[in-house]
Formats: C-alpha cells, structure tokens, sequence
C-alpha cells in the first residue's frame, strides 16, 4: 500500500512538470580550433548556441533574472579547460527588469590547454552544456556535445577554425584605450548610490552603456544615465545598491558602444578602482 | 528642501520605482488581496504573527525545482505549522501562458501539496510593485511587528537542478532569528530565478 501511494506520488509529480520533457529550443554544438595538436598548446574550443525566434540565453551576468550558461567538460586526462570567454550580450528590457541575454547565436570560447605529457592519439572531447532559455516563457535545456582530436606531432586547423577566429575578433577588448575612471557620487542613502564612469571616446557612438559583471554584495540598477556620448569623452551614471557587507573597491565589466542600444558594435572590459576616500562624504541639504 | 527635490525628480524619473517600495527595516507596505477561494487577506490582518511572502509561478524552472524535491513544501510547513503565515503571491499577468485562472491554481495548491496559507491572486500586479517583487522565487519575511527583517532570494544556490536542501536557506535562517529573538544577519540578498510576468 505504501509503495502503491508512492507510487501514485511519483506519478503526480512526472505529470505536474511537464517542463522537464519538452525539448529544449537551443542547439548547442561542439567545435575545435584544430582537428590536431601537439603537446604542450592551446587551443580553442567553441560552443554554439541556435536560438530560435525571441527564444534567448544569458550573459555570464544573467541580470536580474536568468543563469548563465554552464559548460561541465569531460576532458582526456593531459587535457584542461579554462575560462569561458563571453561575446558582449545584449541588454533586454522588460519593465521592471532587465537581463543580460543572447538571441539567434552565441558562441562561448574556451581555451583548451595540452600538457607537455599529454598521451598522444586520438581523442573524444566532452561536455554537458546547460542552460536556461526564455521565450515568453523559461525551461531548462542541456545537452551533451562532442568533437575529435588528435594528439600529436603537427598542428592542423579544425572545423571550428573560422568560426572561432570570426568570434575571437567580435570579443570584448580590452578597455584600456578608454582612460576610463568611475567615481562615487553623493550617496542617495544608506544602501543606495550613485556611481559616474566616464572616459575617452574611441570611436564616436551615440549609445554608451555598462553592462557589470556579476556581484555577490551588491547590484547595479539596470538603467542607466548617458550623461555624455561626444567626440572626445563619454560619461553615464549607473546606480548601486549595496545588499551586505562592505562598497566595492572595484567594478569589473563591460563598456558597449554602438549608434544605437539594438546596434552594439563594440564592446571592452572594464576594471576600475574606487576612490575610497569618497565614501564618507555625505550630500548636503 | 534641495534634497527634496532631487529625491522627488528621481522618483518621477523611475529610479526609485523599483525599490522605493518595500525597503528592510521599514514597515512592510498593506496589501490587500484574494486568494484562490475568493476569500480577502490584508497582510494588516497578520499582525502578531510572522509572515513570508513567496514571488510564484510553477512553470519558472526554478520554483519547480524547489517544489518538485518538496523543499518548498518543508519550509511552508516550518512556518505555517508553528503560527506563522505563509502567502504564495501570483503576479502572472492574464495574458501570459503561465497565468492560472482559480480553477487551475485550486488544482495546483492541492497537486504540489503546499503547506502555505494561501495562494494570492495578483495578476493586477498590486503586491508584486508594492514589494518589487524581481523573480520567481522572491522571498520576503515579514516580523511580529510588521517589520520587512528580509527579501532576496530563497536559498544561496541560484539552480534551478538539484537538491535545495543542501543550500544555505537565507528565509529559514531569518524566520529562526526572529523566533529566538534575534536579529536577521543576512537581511538582502541577491534574488534568482525566472522574470515575473508582469503585463509588458
């Protein structure tokens, strides 16, 4: 009787959660920069993500709602993966909130380091790439992928070659042409502040915005002020707001320009320090 | 005076839409509302007694999560079995394909088991803005006093797979606080999950 109930229960519960059968609207797909290696390089392996229609995946900072897309690697032993290397989202906003997401395609590179000792031959590379996707509506999607390497004593461009030297060229640079600085306004109050980044223009862009990695103790508002975007200097103000312990000392993210907010043609990352002999100034009435 | 003004012009501007509503520390906003059974709660009439409010929709992936490995259910009954309310809000727009009209969400309450006091209509979003309600799930407890002591999210495992109660449970961890008298050390965080699906 007990099992039977169980049972039932299980049951209940397969139908109540018809999410986890669906099939996932994203593709992923495995690709390598080289078909084969030799001991002791790196090279580079893409995961593609195909969206559908307005079905979107998240940034590395998934926002105010979302997860970033995870890659679990199943590597050979001699083999190891690095970091994801993320492309510049886009900024998604639907009142109150904003998100960080990738439409139609997105292509996460990750650096793939042979040891000097690496057993050579060939081998399967693996990994289990999860994410969460939205439409109108959000489910979970995952899905294992693969490619073929071969370990040994020449280096031969894989299939995934152009794809990555086209993505490679699209990645966010690095921001120090910008002279950017940040720097605290008067606080608002006790647990909300303002921050002003500005820095030099690079290439005139009628649309400027930060897009902030992600924070453990504290958040930025999604909107944001442009205050300037002229010929040689850009400023925008973005608000923060502290959730526990102590103001940041740094901020880390990405500066984004384009002629509009849907037209993103450059991306560079950010980290700047904060003066923090501002901290204590207070406003004036 | 000066002051004044730059708060007021933030405020029409849309800066403080957001949060300006419930803050930590201040007297949670009244609401008034129906539950699923037609019957009306105002959260003034929970006075005296502890009361978490829990941002909902089943078909986000992560409240399925916390509701699927009965997690959800388990902290519902810690809460409403000694005394303390527990109001599940629906801030799911009408036209959205996760709205639930009262039929389906009298079907769900009994289908997921939940422990909670009651399930909260509110698909004119009046508590989800009043409390800037974020995601599903975006947790609030309120105190005997009708003090918010904490909002942000449920657990310190923004997953939406897996086993939540191996997480640090941050709306546990209050409710324990305010039943030894203490106070809430971890008052904000972060919340995660899925947008809710206010009218766009």
């Amino acid at each position: 009787m007990g099992n039977l109930r169980l049972l039932t229960m299980v049951a209940c519960l397969a139908l109540a959660t018809p999410l986890s059968a669906a099939a996932p609207k994203t593709k992923a797909h495995l690709f390598l920069s080289a078909e084969s290696a030799r001991p002791g390089e790196t090279i580079m392996a893409a995961v593609e993500l195909r969206m559908p229609g307005n079905w979107h995946t998240y940034w590395r900072n998934p926002g105010d709602a979302g997860q970033p897309t995870q890659i679990d690697w199943q590597l050979p032993p001699g083999l190891t993966a690095g970091e994801i290397q993320w492309p510049a989202p886009k900024k998604y906003v639907t009142p109150p909130l904003t998100t960080y997401v990738y439409h139609t395609n997105a292509v996460l590179l990750v650096p793939l380091h042979l040891s000097n000792d690496v057993p050579l031959g060939a081998k399967e590379i693996r990994a289990t790439v999860s994410w969460m996707e939205c439409d109108h509506v959000c489910s979970l999607g995952h899905s294992a992928v693969s490619a073929r390497l071969t370990v040994g004593d020449r280096s031969q461009p894989g299939p995934g070659a152009s794809l990555i030297s086209a993505t490679k060229k699209k990645l966010p640079q690095t921001g120090e042409a910008l002279s950017a600085r940040a720097r605290w306004e008067k606080p608002l109050d006790g647990e909300s502040r303002q921050l002003l980044i500005e820095g030099q223009t690079v290439t005139p862009a009628a649309f400027i915005d930060f897009y902030p990695y992600d924070s453990e103790n504290y958040e930025f508002s999604g909107e944001t002020d442009l205050l300037e975007a002229g010929a040689s200097k850009w400023a925008l103000r973005k608000r923060i707001d502290k959730l526990s312990g102590d103001w940041p000392r740094q901020i880390k993210g990405l500066i984004v320009a384009g002629a509009r907010s849907s037209g993103i043609a450059e991306a560079y990352e950010i980290e700047l320090a904060l003066d923090g002999a501002r901290e204590g100034s207070t406003g004036i009435d | 005076m000066k002051k004044l003004i730059a708060v007021l012009s933030l405020a029409l501007a849309g800066q403080l839409s957001l949060f300006a509503a419930a803050q930590v520390g201040k007297p949670a906003p009244d609401f008034t509302a129906k539950d699923i059974e037609g019957k009306t709660h105002s959260l003034s009439d929970f006075k005296g007694k502890i009361v978490v409010l829990e941002s909902y929709n089943l078909d986000c992936p992560f409240v399925l999560n916390h509701y699927k490995t009965g997690a959800m259910q388990a902290l519902q009954q810690e809460v409403t079995g000694k005394g303390g309310v527990w109001l599940v809000v629906n801030s799911t727009h009408e036209t959205h394909p996760n709205y639930r009209s009262p039929e389906a969400a009298k079907k769900e309450f009994k289908e997921q088991k939940m422990k909670a006091t009651a399930w909260l209509h509110d698909s004119d979003a009046d508590i989800g803005r009043k409390y800037a309600m974020r995601t599903t799930p975006h947790m609030y407890v309120i105190n005997e006093e009708g003090v918010l002591v904490y909002q942000g999210a449920i657990d310190d495992r923004a997953s939406a797979s897996g086993d939540p109660k191996q997480a640090r449970n941050y709306v546990r961890e209050a409710i324990g606080k305010l039943r030894q008298g203490e106070q809430v050390t971890v008052a904000t965080t972060k919340p995660y999950g899925c947008t809710v699906k206010y009218a766009n």
